[in-house]
């Protein structure tokens, strides 16, 4: 019987440009699910780890996160970790593995450099599929040995790319039934984000979310194998510090903020939640939503990791009220901008300007209507 | 706006309080030139615009001179249907206050900065820090033409139009929240844009934003350059990876060669030993063949070169005797033209020079005589030259002669002498007898002098006269003057005397002809010695003495050479001797001329003789190197054959030794095929091998150096973690980016806005502005009596032209006289005062702006004056010349000179 961690696309060093003024703060909760992966194995008291592929995001992190990593790694002792060049961070001249920040790495870490046989132990064997490039549209597992007759050790791929089954990936296509035509116990992969179990290839998922599109991320994998052929018995631990949500309600009433707003609670604290919230205003008529949903936005903003709000482009302008727009000058500026807005060439001094941007005719529309509802501009 | 009253105090002339009041239709303010009539309106525009706590130059100067109290002033006004207050002080405790007429009393509103922003509030102006310029004023720019005004740029004239239009507007709308969002609209606005060209500004968010994304862009810039090359080191050190492993495959491949190589090397070392032995052999053989063959053609050689030196030896042999005929023929020839000159020709010579000598000799001597006698004859003549020389001189050394000097100094005796007595004959008496007797005897004691046969006696001294018997007189003399001349008279007799016996002579003429005779010796002794200084001026006389000598003697010495003459030659005649010379000389030159024909036909024949001679020489000595040479060779034959006995068995020995190099070669050749497979080529594959060993390795070297610095460079590189600070980067510029659209769309939005407000009020206030052209255009026509009409004006209300109908056309407003200039702007101002006062009267201010107006104009402007004054405006003209005015109904307020109080009176 086997028992190995399985996890991948650590991405350290990933800019995180998405998560604004909390990238560093995203980057850094990488190495401390690093770590929990780390106590997890011991606490798991696995035979071996497998780091499937983008341990690093980039040959140009920078040293110190090498250098973190390897501690991390280090803290392992005496487990081995398998540790497979992925396409961020391919097996190439120059490269992040050979950096000296990374040759302080322990011994019982194996960079499985070679795509060989690479043998745990009497009965365990892995066959490394390393990447050397960035993109190719070859399958990396193709040159996996087929099981010879007699051959009862539990056989376990190590490789990193796109399952034929995901749809719109090209990079290293792997063949779903890979583990099938090679005999493999275990195709253990890395590549994709999401937890995702295809036959007995396996995706883990990235252990820290990286964007708002990833669904179940998170994770790394317990996987224990009884013997050569057995079903894989897999544990699925989150390890994840940060949630990732991405929301597009449509507001149309009060009501519907209001159940934005509960949607949002739901979430949990927010302190560790990355949000971002696109709200759909075509239909809102109702100003006091507006008015609801603006104070929901700085509530969020303020207690939430991190808030995207998109502003809609086309928002409506809801006339009357407080922003009730006095007769005069002011009155006929309206109306030759609501003409414009609707697709028509106002008559008199408004008809020179019928060619403007729309965005920037409603931006003026809708700034008329602050200013005449007495809020700023 | 009108104005009720001002009151006016400490301000420039105005010393003490002074208050005007003013009707509500025409005012005419009359005072002298610095009176103080501007200086009025001055205190309307600061008061009304001007901040109280503003220190300003302009607020500076409106305090008296002299004076540190503050200007202050008080005016009363209408506004918007309501009376209202306000009073400043400036510079001294600066304090302002607005009051507003409220039921029946005056109550403050305002004070500080509130009530100066009120009154500007009222009257629609701007609230800048500035003092109250023109463009500030608002409203009131429009109506107000003030005397430090210039006549507005169309810039400033467009804003104040656009204001007072504006006011207009804003009257006909009489919305305060409208105002109030366009306020906010053009607050927006001028946050984002400058309102001089529209521009952005550059401390708006939009510009800081658009600065920061450019600053972050650099940055990204700089740190994606970094990756950059990071990544082209990477791609270097991949591709020299891959030429490591090809050269380490090669390395491999080459080092397996080697081996190989030398593995073969190893089985071929007994073959080339057996290859070197036979090697050997055949060179041995070769050398002895050599030789032997060496030595054959040696002999052969020199046998061939002895019979052709034999050959060259004859004929060599023939030469030398015929050269040697030839020198001994030329000797002969040479030595008989010796003889015949020798023997022949000069014997004849030396007899025809010795006739000729004795010839030459006898005309020598015959030259030497004449010149002897010549010479002593020139010796005669310097010997009696001098004998009469020295005759002379002894005469004139002996003789006493009188020099020119001694007959002078006589003559001046005399003169003298004469003088003297002359004196004395002046200073003497004379006495004169006239005595009847004419026998009657005078005799004198002593002797007197008679002067003159009429018997005048010259009396010196005493003297006696006896005459005859009559008696005696006796006279005393001339007095001592008379002794000394007497006594000089006689010194110089003596003298004269003296003189005459030192030269022997009795008189005067003796002496003269003695110095004559003196200066004929002096003369002659001057001549000989000339004569004979020439005569010896060649040759002294003793000279002469010697060459006549000489002359002698040579004469001696050719008689001598004269012991062969032939008889009668001494005789013969100059003439004869000379032609005989001249056929002698000629006949020696003919001989000459033959000796030195066989001389030179001598030296030819020696010269060839000693050429021949020379050649008979070469040729003889090269005939001895031949036969030396022939020697030689044959010596050379025998010591080569001493060691084969003959040249047969030379030939023998060499058959032989050809035949054995022969077999020899065969077997060689036969080895050496198989020496070539198995060494030679194996060696020079192994040496080829081991130099592409060489350069693979170095090429190793230098694969491996270059990959170790490109590891360096990365890491040095990446050390920096420029990876993260991209993320970073690229996060911030995403945010700026997305602010910055949203700050761009804003701000084309306020811009949209804002345009389309100004479209808005521009048509409306065009709308308006047709009223304002025709009114101009009516008084126009009315001022210039119809010279032009209509004005032209542009879109901001600004006059650009007039029309001249008589030749239709639009003159610019730049050619209109100064005058007809101010006139219309005056108009133009009457005009906006008459649409603006459509609700209420607003003061229209013309200061001193007429003054170049005819009085026929004078007096239609008058007319328009007051129609707009009693209809319309409240006007207030400002002028020292009250008499134009005279027509109008209206108010006429004095402004006193010299802060004078004022008694108005209407």
């Amino acid at each position: 019987m086997v028992r190995f961690l399985h996890t991948a696309d650590w991405q350290i060093g990933m800019k995180a440009a998405h998560a604004g003024e909390k990238a560093k703060v995203v980057r850094q909760k990488r190495f401390d699910a690093a770590s929990r992966i780390v106590e997890l194995a011991e606490e798991k008291d696995v035979d071996f780890v497998i780091l499937a592929g983008d341990t690093f995001e980039d040959h140009n992190v920078g040293d110190v996160a090498v250098k973190r990593t390897v501690d991390i790694l280090n803290q392992l002792g005496s487990t081995p970790v398998y540790v497979l060049p992925g396409n961020h961070d391919p097996m190439v001249p120059g490269g992040i593995w050979d950096r000296d920040s990374w040759k302080r790495i322990d011994q019982h870490v194996t960079l499985l450099r070679e795509q060989q046989e690479y043998r745990h132990s009497d009965d365990v064997a892995l066959y490394a599929c390393p990447l050397a490039q960035k993109q190719s549209s070859l399958d990396p597992t193709a040159r996996i040995p087929r099981r010879e007759d007699g051959d009862n050790r539990i056989r376990i791929g190590v490789a990193h790319g796109s399952l034929n089954i995901l749809p719109d990936r090209v990079n290293f296509p792997i063949t779903a039934d890979r583990p099938e035509q090679s005999g493999l116990d275990y195709l253990a992969l890395g590549d994709w984000h999401s937890h995702l179990t295809s036959g007995r290839a396996v995706y883990p998922g990235t252990m820290e979310p990286t964007s708002f599109s990833e669904k179940d991320s998170g994770n790394v994998l317990i996987v224990e194998i009884e013997e050569a052929h057995a079903e894989p018995q897999i544990e699925v631990c989150p390890v994840n510090s940060l949630t990732w949500v991405g929301i597009t309600p449509e507001i149309s009433t009060v009501d519907d903020v209001e159940m934005l707003d509960r949607t949002i609670r739901d979430l949990g604290p927010l302190a560790s939640v990355l949000l971002k919230i696109s709200p759909d205003l075509s239909g809102c008529t109702d100003s006091r939503a507006l008015q609801r949903l603006e104070t929901l936005r700085e509530e969020v903003r303020e207690s939430a990791f991190f808030l995207e709000w998109i502003d809609p482009v086309h928002q409506p302008v809801i006339s009357g009220g407080a922003d009730r727009i006095p007769d005069g000058i002011l009155y006929e500026v309206d109306e030759a901008l609501a003409t414009i807005l609707d697709g028509r060439i106002p008559e008199g001094p408004g008809h020179q300007f019928a060619d403007q941007d729309p965005e920037v005719v409603l931006a003026a529309r809708l700034l008329l209507h602050r200013l005449a509802g007495g809020r700023s501009a | 706006m009108i104005v009720e009253e001002i009151t006016i105090r400490n301000w420039r002339s105005y010393r003490e309080p002074h208050t005007f009041r003013f009707d509500e239709g025409f005012n005419l303010l009359v005072g002298r030139n610095e009176a103080g009539k501007s200086t009025l309106f001055e205190a309307f525009t600061r008061v009304l615009f001007d901040r109280h706590t503003s220190t300003a130059e302009k607020i500076r100067q409106i305090q008296p001179l002299g004076s540190s109290l503050g200007p202050e002033a008080t005016i009363f006004f209408q506004a918007n249907g309501n009376r209202y207050k306000v009073w400043k002080r400036f510079l001294k405790t600066p304090a302002s206050e607005f009051f507003t007429w409220r039921g029946d009393r005056w109550e403050l509103d305002h004070e500080g900065d509130a009530a100066d922003n009120a009154v500007r509030e009222i009257l629609r102006g701007e609230t800048p820090p500035g003092a109250s310029q023109t463009k500030h004023r608002g409203l009131c720019q429009a109506l107000w033409y003030l005397q430090d005004d210039a006549p507005l740029p169309e810039g400033a004239w467009a804003e104040g139009v656009n204001e007072g239009l504006s006011g207009i507007v804003s009257l006909a709308v009489k919305s305060p929240e409208e105002d109030q969002i366009l306020k906010k609209i053009e607050k927006v606005y001028s946050a984002i844009y400058t309102s001089k060209n529209g521009e952005v500004r550059s401390k708006s968010d939009l510009a800081l934003l658009q600065k920061e994304i450019q600053d972050i862009e650099e940055e990204l810039q700089t740190l994606h350059e970094r990756a950059r090359r990071a990544e082209a080191l990477r791609l270097e050190l991949e591709s020299f990876a891959g030429q490591q492993q090809m050269k380490d495959a090669a390395l491999k491949a080459a080092h397996a060669e080697v081996a190989d190589l030398k593995q073969k090397l190893k089985e071929g070392a007994a073959l080339e030993e057996e290859k070197n032995q036979k090697e050997e052999t055949l060179r041995r053989i070769k050398e002895t063949r050599e030789k032997l063959a060496g030595d054959l053609a040696a002999i052969d050689k020199r046998i061939t070169q002895i019979n052709e030196l034999k050959r060259d030896l004859e004929e060599e042999q023939r030469e030398t005797e015929v050269l040697q005929a030839d020198a001994r023929i030329e000797q002969r020839t040479a030595d008989a033209h010796h003889n015949t000159w020798k023997t022949v020709h000069e014997p004849e010579l030396r007899q025809v020079e010795k006739d000729l000598g004795i010839l030459q000799a006898i005309e020598r001597i015959r030259r030497f005589e004449e010149e002897v006698a010549r010479v002593l004859e020139e010796i005669g003549r310097i010997e009696t030259t001098e004998t009469e020389f020295r005759k002379r001189q002894q005469e004139l050394s002996t003789t006493p002669l009188p020099r020119k000097k001694d007959l002078k100094r006589y003559q001046d005796q005399k003169l003298e002498l004469a003088t003297v007595n002359g004196q004395i004959e002046q200073a003497a008496i004379r006495i004169g007898f006239d005595l009847q007797a004419e026998d009657i005897s005078i005799i004198t004691e002593p002797d007197v002098e008679r002067l003159t046969e009429d018997g005048e006696y010259l009396v010196l001294g005493p003297t006696k006269f006896t005459i005859g018997d009559l008696g005696t007189i006796t006279v005393r003399g001339g007095g001592s003057s008379l002794e000394e001349l007497q006594a000089k008279a006689e010194s110089l007799s003596t003298e004269i005397a003296s003189i005459f016996e030192h030269f022997g002579v009795a008189d005067e003429q003796e002496l003269s002809d003695l110095q004559q005779r003196r200066q004929d010796l002096e003369q002659e002794i001057k001549r000989l010695k000339k004569t004979l200084e020439d005569l010896t001026s060649k040759k002294g006389l003793d000279q002469l003495k010697e060459d006549v000598a000489r002359t002698r003697q040579k004469i001696t010495d050719e008689r001598s050479k004269l012991s062969a003459t032939p008889p009668g030659w001494q005789d013969l005649s100059g003439d004869v001797i000379r032609e005989m010379s001249e056929d002698l000389a000629q006949k020696k030159e003919e001989l000459n001329k033959k000796i030195e024909h066989e001389q030179d036909r001598e030296a030819e024949a020696r010269t060839a003789f000693a050429e021949a001679s020379r050649k008979a020489e070469e040729a003889s000595s090269h005939l001895v190197e031949l036969k030396t040479e022939i020697r030689g060779l044959r010596r050379a034959n025998d010591e080569t054959l001493k060691s084969y006995s003959t040249y047969e068995n030379l030939q023998a020995a060499l058959a032989k030794e050809t035949e054995a190099l022969k077999q020899a070669e065969e077997d060689f050749a036969g080895l050496l095929t198989e020496y070539r497979i198995r060494v030679e080529e194996p060696r020079a594959q192994y040496d080829e091998a081991l130099e592409r060993l060489r350069g693979l390795e170095e090429q190793m070297q230098s694969v491996e150096r270059e990959i170790v610095d490109r590891n360096a460079r990365i890491e040095e590189a990446v050390s920096k973690d420029f990876y993260s600070s991209i993320g970073d980067q690229e996060a911030l510029l995403d945010l700026k980016r997305r602010k910055l659209d949203q700050v761009t769309r804003q701000a084309e939005a306020v811009k949209l806005l804002r345009d389309m407000v100004q479209a808005f009020k521009k048509e409306q206030s065009t709308a308006l502005s047709g009223p304002v052209a025709d009114l101009m255009t009516r008084w126009v026509v009315m001022l210039t009596n119809g010279s032009y009409d209509s004005v032209q004006m542009n879109e901001n209300l600004f006059p650009v032209g007039i029309l001249n109908p008589q030749y239709n056309e639009a003159l610019p407003l730049d050619n209109l006289s100064y005058g007809t200039r101010e006139q219309v702007i005056v108009l133009l101002r009457l005009a906006m005062g008459v649409l603006l006062s459509n609700d209420e009267r607003n003061l229209v201010v013309i200061d001193d702006r007429l003054v170049n107006a005819d009085p026929v104009r004078m007096r239609r402007l008058c007319q328009i004056l007051e129609e707009v004054a009693t209809n319309h405006c409240q006007v207030v003209v400002a002028t020292c010349n009250d008499t134009p005015y005279a027509g109008i109904q209206g108010e006429v307020i004095w402004v006193p000179g010299d802060g004078e109080v004022a008694d108005q009176s209407s």
